[in-house]
């Protein structure tokens, strides 16, 4: 797996790079700006690219910017947004052009390795992955009338695990469940929630999300 | 300087009568040889031309004396009553008086017209053009014997001036002499019309007038053949038909009218100084700057009129409401100064003794009205001066916030990530307990970092807008607050102000309002950003609270308003009215 780190911070440039070559994962360049990320990734698409929001020249969402300008360009190019905000805005932003291959993790995440990189492998294969904070968040946001209380305990953990973007496969590895009961959780939820989506994992993450943020 | 008008009158009278005499007793005289008036009325009619002229002459004098237009007014009365004493055959110089009065003197009333002075060149051309027209006048009555082949009291030549019959030399006089009084008054009637087109308000105005009385005489330049009123091509043209007759009527009656029309304009300013007057009385009550800038211009017809007020230890000059006046916009205005302190800026074409008697009667009200101005200026300053502290106040959040997102809330991640490799490194079971209670103490921290920044300086508001930062600010809500607010972007400074406004009455309403649901619109009306929190809490919010205090001194200090009072849905309702053009007052 060909990796491209865009991160303005030295410190955790030089930790992420150490991090992923301990993995033996091939670094292909680390840059600090988000100008030097367009013109790397223009020049050479890698397989994934970890983003951070914030960075150089401008100093404030050049990261996601060129990270959703880049998407554009080249459909399913697989980014991994770094960040120190828990704004559920940004992942919102990323994943409106489309969720295939698109993550959204709070920085202090590298701190658990394993995880970090099992996400990493998510997002490069296509997949999705919405920091659990940010999906907290959501499902903290008070409401009138409350759907959600409608759900029971263990509809409203897959609830959390969709918006996270796990396939049913790792719900039901993480939830200790046969995909099956994960499949007949999903379709109660939808209904309950009056959400009609389509199976399709990477759908059902904005369909979710954008209803949580609503 | 005021000339005195009975010599005038009396000099008037004393040629009238002269007039008369000559006239009746000339005509009676030699009547035998065949010397009369073209019409009875000839002389009358004179008279009253001239009557008119001295009448207004002296009107003018007495209320305009700044305007020399009455001295040549009165001018043209002497030479045009004066010229009829002249009409016995030795001296025949009537014609000389008429050329001398209609071309010279009244040519110049028109071209200097509304001052009657001259200046640099203007001098010389209208000395040139007068000698130019005595000239004319005197060799055309040397050329022309009007008694020739007749017997006038068996001798001497007709008159004292004659050179010669010469029929051809006059004719080529009265042809030339003609078309240049021809192109002079073409040029006069140019040179008004473009001065017409230059002038303000005022002075166009005036110059309007003036077109008015150039008709009638234009009506005589054009119907009345000028060669056959200068003189008579001989004797023998005075032949009182019904032509001549009608010539003279019209010539008179455009002559009376002209002096009237110039009375009238010049008589107007003298209207505008008794409504001094006027404004004088009202004055007594005090009046606000605004109202007495009004009455200004009203009492001087010039909507353009203002007052200037130099400010105490400073070149600044500023008008009623404090507000700064520029070099520029005083550049096209005749400023009058009424003090140290004080000038009335107004239209050139106003006249200067009405600007100053206006403004000397406005003194009364003026000291009060600088002191105003002189407040509102500070206002002004105090104003600015707040808007930069707010203004700094934010930038120093913004900075704080950052130098926390590029320092410590990144050496704090790499901090846990260190502990967590040597806690996963580690062998003695012991320090691993150790390492992970820091590494889950140092998550924490940066959990807590992160809250601390956002409340100093939410860095979404910069980077996404006030829609996205409320939103978030709604996430993170203990109550369902419904946010309706557009993507648009607008002014770093509106955004902000519209946060921390929002802000503040979010975590008022979460605090002490026992509301269940808040909602927040902003939208834009009229170049103003207007921001609605409403809760259906209990209402009653103290607008004398630190809280509400604190968003009114922000709102105000970029020149908005606040307005805390009891919302639609039965809580508090809090509007802001934001604007979205720079405007600092």
């Amino acid at each position: 797996m060909r990796v491209l780190i865009a991160e303005d911070s030295v410190l955790l440039r030089e930790g992420l790079v150490r991090l992923l070559e301990e993995e033996e994962i091939e670094v292909i360049a680390a840059v600090g700006d988000a100008d030097a990320l367009r013109s790397r990734v223009r020049a050479d698409p890698p397989d994934v690219c970890i983003v951070d929001v914030r960075m150089p020249p401008t100093n404030t969402a050049d990261g996601l910017i060129a990270a959703t300008e880049l998407r554009a360009e080249i459909p399913g190019l697989p980014v991994l947004i770094l960040s120190q905000y828990v704004e559920p805005h940004y992942a919102l932003a990323l994943l409106d052009g489309g969720a295939d291959g698109v993550g959204y993790l709070l920085k202090e995440r590298i701190s658990a390795p394993a995880e970090f990189l099992r996400h990493l492998h998510t997002v490069a294969g296509g997949g999705t992955a919405i920091d659990s904070a940010v999906v907290a968040r959501l499902f903290d946001r008070p409401r009138r009338h409350d759907p959600l209380s409608d759900l029971t305990e263990r509809e409203r953990d897959v609830l959390a695990a969709m918006a996270e973007g796990m396939t049913n496969a790792s719900i039901a590895e993480e939830l200790f469940m046969s995909e099956k009961t994960v499949e007949s959780h999903v379709r109660s939820i939808f209904q309950k929630l009056d959400l009609h989506v389509d199976s399709r994992t990477n759908r059902r993450v904005l369909a979710v999300l954008q209803w949580l943020r609503t | 300087m005021r000339s005195k008008a009975w010599p005038v009158v009396a000099m008037t009278a004393l040629l009238s009568v002269s007039a008369w005499w000559a006239q009746t007793s000339t005509l009676e005289r030699y009547a035998h040889v065949g010397m009369y008036l073209p019409i009875p009325e000839q002389l009358w009619l004179q008279l009253v031309v001239g009557w008119a002229f001295v009448i207004a002459g002296l009107l003018a004098r007495r209320h305009r004396p700044d305007s020399r237009i009455g001295s040549l007014l009165a001018l043209f009365a002497l030479v045009w009553i004066g010229r009829l004493s002249f009409v016995a055959p030795s001296i025949q110089f009537e014609a000389i008086g008429w050329g001398v009065a209609f071309y010279g003197v009244l040519f110049l009333i028109l071209f200097t017209f509304p001052t009657g002075s001259l200046t640099g060149w203007e001098r010389w051309a209208a000395a040139g053009w007068v000698s130019l027209v005595v000239v004319l006048s005197v060799l055309s009555v040397a050329l022309t014997d009007f008694y020739a082949g007749v017997d006038v009291d068996g001798c001497c030549p007709s008159h004292i001036l004659l050179i010669g019959d010469d029929r051809e030399m006059r004719e080529l006089i009265f042809a030339g002499g003609g078309s240049a009084a021809a192109v002079v008054f073409t040029g006069i009637v140019v040179r008004q019309f473009l001065r017409w087109r230059r002038a303000t308000f005022v002075g166009r105005r005036r110059l309007s007038t003036l077109g008015v009385a150039l008709g009638p005489l234009m009506v005589l330049l054009v119907l009345v053949p000028t060669a056959g009123l200068i003189s008579p091509s001989g004797f023998d043209s005075y032949i009182p038909d019904r032509w001549a007759r009608l010539d003279v009527y019209v010539q008179s009656a455009a002559l009376v009218v002209l002096p009237g029309v110039i009375l009238v304009e010049l008589l107007r300013t003298r209207l505008s100084q008794a409504k001094v007057g006027d404004m004088l009385q009202s004055l007594v009550n005090t009046m606000a700057p605004g109202e007495l800038e009004t009455r200004l211009r009203q009492t001087l017809g010039d909507p353009t009129a203002r007052l200037v007020f130099h400010r105490d230890e400073s070149t600044e000059r500023v008008d009623v409401d404090g507000q700064l006046i520029s070099h520029e916009s005083l550049e096209h205005s005749t400023v009058t100064s009424l003090d140290d302190h004080v000038a009335l800026a107004h239209d050139p074409a106003v006249d200067s003794d009405l600007a100053l008697s206006a403004g000397a009667a406005a003194r009364l009200s003026v000291d009060n009205a600088r002191l105003q101005a002189e407040l509102r200026a500070q206002l002004r300053e105090v104003q600015e001066s707040r808007r930069r502290l707010v203004t700094a106040g934010d930038d120093a959040r913004r900075r704080v916030e950052r130098d926390l997102h590029d320092g410590a809330q990144q050496r704090l991640v790499v901090l846990a990530a260190s502990l967590r490799t040597a806690h996963r490194r580690g062998t003695d079971a012991e320090v691993e307990q150790l390492l992970i209670a820091a590494a889950q103490e140092t998550e924490a921290a940066i959990g807590e970092l992160r809250d601390l920044a956002q409340g100093v300086h939410p860095a979404i508001l910069t980077q996404a807008g006030l829609n996205a930062a409320v939103a978030s600010l709604a996430d993170r809500a203990p109550l369902p607050v419904t946010v309706s607010i557009g993507p648009d972007r607008w002014p770093e400074e509106v955004e902000t102000t519209a946060y921390f406004v929002i802000a503040e009455a979010l975590s008022n309403s979460f605090k002490h309002s026992g509301a269940h649901q808040i909602d927040v619109t902003v939208v834009t009306e009229d170049d103003a950003l207007l921001v609605t929190v409403d809760d259906d809490g209990r209402g009653g919010a103290d607008p004398t609270g630190t809280g509400i205090r604190g968003m009114v001194d922000r709102v105000q200090a970029i020149g908005g308003r606040l307005h805390v009072g009891r919302g639609p849905i039965g809580g508090t309702r809090l509007l802001a009215r934001l604007p979205l053009t720079d405007q600092a007052s």
